[in-house]
């Protein structure tokens, strides 16, 4: 038999295609025959085997072939001593053995890598870098999930001995890393394969007694200033740590939630995933997350403390997409959270965009007083306080939103159904002198009752509420919320619209400090900011007053500037003062021409830059249906008269903004 | 990165050189997709762009490898042939950079490479791929000068065992 060349020639030279089938079969054939004899060793033994891996190349059978690289392999550790005298590595075998199973074994065969398995092990820890970057090649290609558990551990402490050794030689050599960089950038991509065959061996590489590898490799690598410490790490160890993470934060995506791993490994992973929420599969990130936080064991508060923190501190449950994130969040962390943090979710769930705080309270409200809630959720709701917190507070401030917009076909059932259930919380919670938690809701409920009692139509319903209150003023209870309940019952007897703006919803609350504005703060919430609205351009006022208006007309010689489906604006020159001296007076009228009242109506109005704007108090900010509301513009300075009017109002509770520009037909 | 999926050397006449799987393909798989790229590549007129678009879904309904690519670039007689990942990371500049690394690293190493010294040394073209890739294949080394090193050594080191062997 001949030599491996010889055999290629005559496949190369072969005239025809059958000529070439043959010689192919009759060396295949002789190459079964000669391998399966113990006899043939060494130089003829790789011989064969070099041909069986060009029969793999010619696209031959070698299925007969793939015990033996594995024998090539064993064969030459078993006789390491006897064979070679200096160093006993056999290079040549190992590398022959390897590369024949690397080729032949792939996708093959899962039950022959078993046998390999003890090889790799004792390989990947040969004193030359050589073979056992060939055995963590071997690893990376063939592993299936049995290997890659069978070695995880392994691998990891091989990439953690010579990282270290990187570290050590940075002592001596502060230019070279020795002869590590090879096995680590092996070992590396080594561990990515595994990753990819298994995710939850993650678990391995961030265990904290090992060291985070991650962390390691960088501080290994990197200087603090992020420069890299030594010179010579060629590209592809960089590529090898650039490819190990991003298949660990591939992992992370797929971790498997339900196995039990230790809380810092999953605190871990939480956190990993959520500093990289910009990946794209937000959803499905928060789908598991929500998924895991509903089945968190009593065990886990801590954790799904942590998870529900750095949800809340990423801000990404405060879009309109993730609104149904949010509630089911705060339904599943609810039992786990304190005091400061619910009052931390209420801040958010007021100052969430009014799209994204309408769909919250839709799937509030259905979670509330839907008959079919799951068996589950029923128990959440039993124990949940930071739920109960937020619903009772949620139907304080939105009280319009859920009475009058969300449901109008029934919102006599909706009305109802709060009632009873302020009641229930009322009940549930009754002993606020000793109990801290029942003070903290009651100081919600009584506020809420008495901002939901401006929505409700029904006059038994709104004096069922007035009684809760009655109930906690009395003396005997807890003094703050007995005090907080007498001022809130002495407005509640004060007419609807003059109670819906004191009880109006509470603005946007801009952080400063920790703790959200405390409820009492409701009542003096009628102050706004000060919009800079095209403040170079114009100068520009804004002008916003509570006082409640008398009928007015609006005088027959007016014009009208402006109309949409639910407002009209008109404005008239006021007798007696006419356009004179650069000074021009004038009334506006803003008429509601919907069937809803206009409620909390802002107006912010600039001028040319040439001239100055002084904006008097609006009559009435809430207009109702038909109502009319006046305000006076006085206009200083030179030139077109012209305007810009920002309107802010609330249609029906649904907030509204308009802009126009009108120029009227005089100068000054 | 690179996420090759496989890695073939082809002659002009269609005979395979040199050939490794990265990605998991069944032995079935495997035949009709090396029978598809050997008569697509060899088809490709010189003008035509180095990337083709692959179907995979006749072959295979197991896995989503249905948006596959297969791209070749041409040296003297030989096709070098990486199958791809159809996704929006993968840089088809960056595919053929890295089979240019891998061509220069060849020359250098057999000294002015012909498809001869491929055919009759075909391990040694296997070692030095596998330096150049990674098991899931993606680039494991860069540097031409640091993969001749190391190949050197390992081809020294396996001079030595056969010296040694002779010897004892």
């Amino acid at each position: 038999m001949g030599s491996l060349r010889h055999f290629i020639k005559d496949v190369k030279d072969a005239s025809t295609p059958k000529k070439e089938r043959d010689i192919i079969n009759k060396e295949s054939a002789k190459i079964r025959t000669r391998l399966k004899d113990d006899s043939v060793q060494g130089e003829r033994r790789r011989t064969y085997t070099s041909k069986l891996l060009y029969l793999y190349v010619l696209g031959e059978k070698t299925s007969f072939g793939q015990v033996d690289c594995i024998n090539l392999l064993s064969v030459s550790s078993s006789s390491v001593s006897t064979l070679n005298y200096e160093g006993g590595m056999d290079f040549e075998n190992k590398r022959l053995g390897y590369l024949g199973v690397i080729l032949l074994l792939k996708d093959e065969n899962q039950e022959l890598l078993t046998l390999i398995t003890n090889l790799i092990s004792q390989d990947i820890n040969n004193s030359n870098k050589y073979i056992a970057g060939l055995a963590l090649e071997c690893l990376g290609s063939l592993a299936n999930k049995d290997l890659a558990r069978d070695l995880c551990t392994d691998l990891v402490s091989l990439i953690t001995k010579c990282v270290d050794s990187v570290s050590k030689v940075d002592n001596l050599l502060t230019n070279s890393t020795g002869n590590s960089s090879y096995l680590i950038k092996h070992g590396l991509v080594a561990a990515s394969s595994l990753l990819k065959k298994d995710p939850n061996l993650l678990t391995h590489f961030l265990n904290v007694d090992n060291g985070n590898i991650i962390n390691k490799i960088f501080d290994t690598f990197y200087g603090a200033d992020g420069q890299l410490k030594k010179s010579d790490v060629t590209h592809g160890v960089l590529l090898s740590i650039v490819d190990f993470i991003t298949s660990c934060l591939n992992c992370k995506k797929l971790y498997d939630f339900d196995n039990n791993y230790d809380f810092m490994i999953k605190r871990k992973v939480i956190f990993e995933i959520l500093q990289n929420e910009k990946i794209a599969k937000q959803q499905t990130i928060l789908n598991h997350l929500i998924e895991f936080l509903s089945q968190a064991k009593s065990n886990e508060g801590e954790l799904v403390n942590y998870c529900f923190k750095k949800l809340i501190e990423i801000h990404v449950l405060e879009s309109v997409e993730n609104s149904r994130f949010l509630t089911r969040a705060i339904l599943y962390c609810g039992f786990y959270l304190k005091n400061d943090q619910i009052d931390e979710v209420l801040t958010i769930v007021n100052n969430l965009d009014p799209n994204a705080s309408t769909s919250f309270i839709k799937e509030l409200i259905d979670l509330l007083f839907s008959e079919d809630i799951s068996k589950e959720d029923k128990i959440f709701f039993e124990s949940n306080f930071a739920f109960k917190v937020l619903s009772v507070w949620c139907v304080g401030e939105y009280g319009s939103l859920i009475i009058e917009t969300l449901d109008k076909s029934s919102s006599q059932t909706t009305s109802q159904q709060i009632v009873d259930y302020f009641y229930k919380i009322n009940n549930d919670y009754y002993n606020t002198i000793e109990n801290d938690s029942a003070s903290f809701i009651i100081s919600y409920l009584v506020t809420a009752v008495a901002k939901i009692s401006t929505y409700i139509q029904n006059k038994a319903l709104i004096e069922k509420l007035r009684q809760l209150l009655v109930f906690h003023s009395n003396k005997t209870g807890n003094l703050i919320i007995s005090v907080k309940s007498n001022q809130l019952l002495s407005l509640f007897s004060q007419p609807i619209d003059k109670k819906r703006q004191i009880f109006a919803k509470m603005p946007e609350y801009k952080h400063e400090g920790n703790r959200i504005k405390d409820t009492y703060s409701v009542k003096s919430n009628t102050t706004v900011q000060q919009v800079d609205l095209l403040s170079d351009l114009f100068a520009l006022t804004n002008v916003q007053t509570s006082k409640n208006s008398n009928s007015l007309d609006i005088p027959s010689n007016s014009k009208e500037i402006f109309s949409n489906d639910s407002l009209k604006i008109f404005y008239s020159i006021p007798d007696g003062k006419p356009i004179l001296n650069h000074e021009a007076n004038l009334d506006v009228y803003y008429k509601n021409t919907s069937q809803f009242e206009i409620s909390q109506m802002h107006v912010f109005v600039a001028v040319g830059k040439s001239q100055n704007i002084e904006v008097g108090h609006l009559t009435n900010t809430d207009i109702p249906s038909n109502g009319i509301s006046k305000q006076t513009f006085k206009i200083m300075g030179q030139g077109h008269l012209m305007t810009r009017i920002k309107l802010q109002y609330q249609i029906n509770g649904v907030p509204s903004v308009e802009q126009f520009d009108y120029k009227f037909d005089k100068d000054i | 990165m690179l996420d090759l999926q496989y890695m073939i050397l082809l002659s002009k006449t269609g005979k395979v050189r040199c050939i490794r799987w990265f990605a998991e393909y069944t032995s079935r798989e495997k035949q009709v997709l090396l029978k598809d790229v050997i008569s697509l590549v060899l088809t490709r007129k010189a003008k035509e762009s180095n990337i083709i678009e692959y179907d995979m879904k006749s072959v295979s309904n197991t896995k989503s490898l249905n948006g596959h690519r297969v791209m070749y670039k041409r040296y003297a007689s030989l096709y070098f042939v990486a199958g791809i990942d159809d996704s929006d990371s993968c840089n088809e500049l960056l595919i053929l950079e890295s089979i240019h690394r891998f061509v220069e690293t060849l020359d250098k190493y057999f000294g002015n490479v012909c498809e001869l010294d491929i055919i009759y040394n075909f391990q040694k073209c296997y070692y030095i791929m596998l330096e150049t890739f990674s098991s899931d294949g993606n680039l494991l080394e860069s540097s031409k000068k640091k993969i001749l090193h190391d190949i050197q050594l390992m081809d020294q080191l396996e001079n030595n065992d056969s010296i040694n062997n002779i010897l004892s």
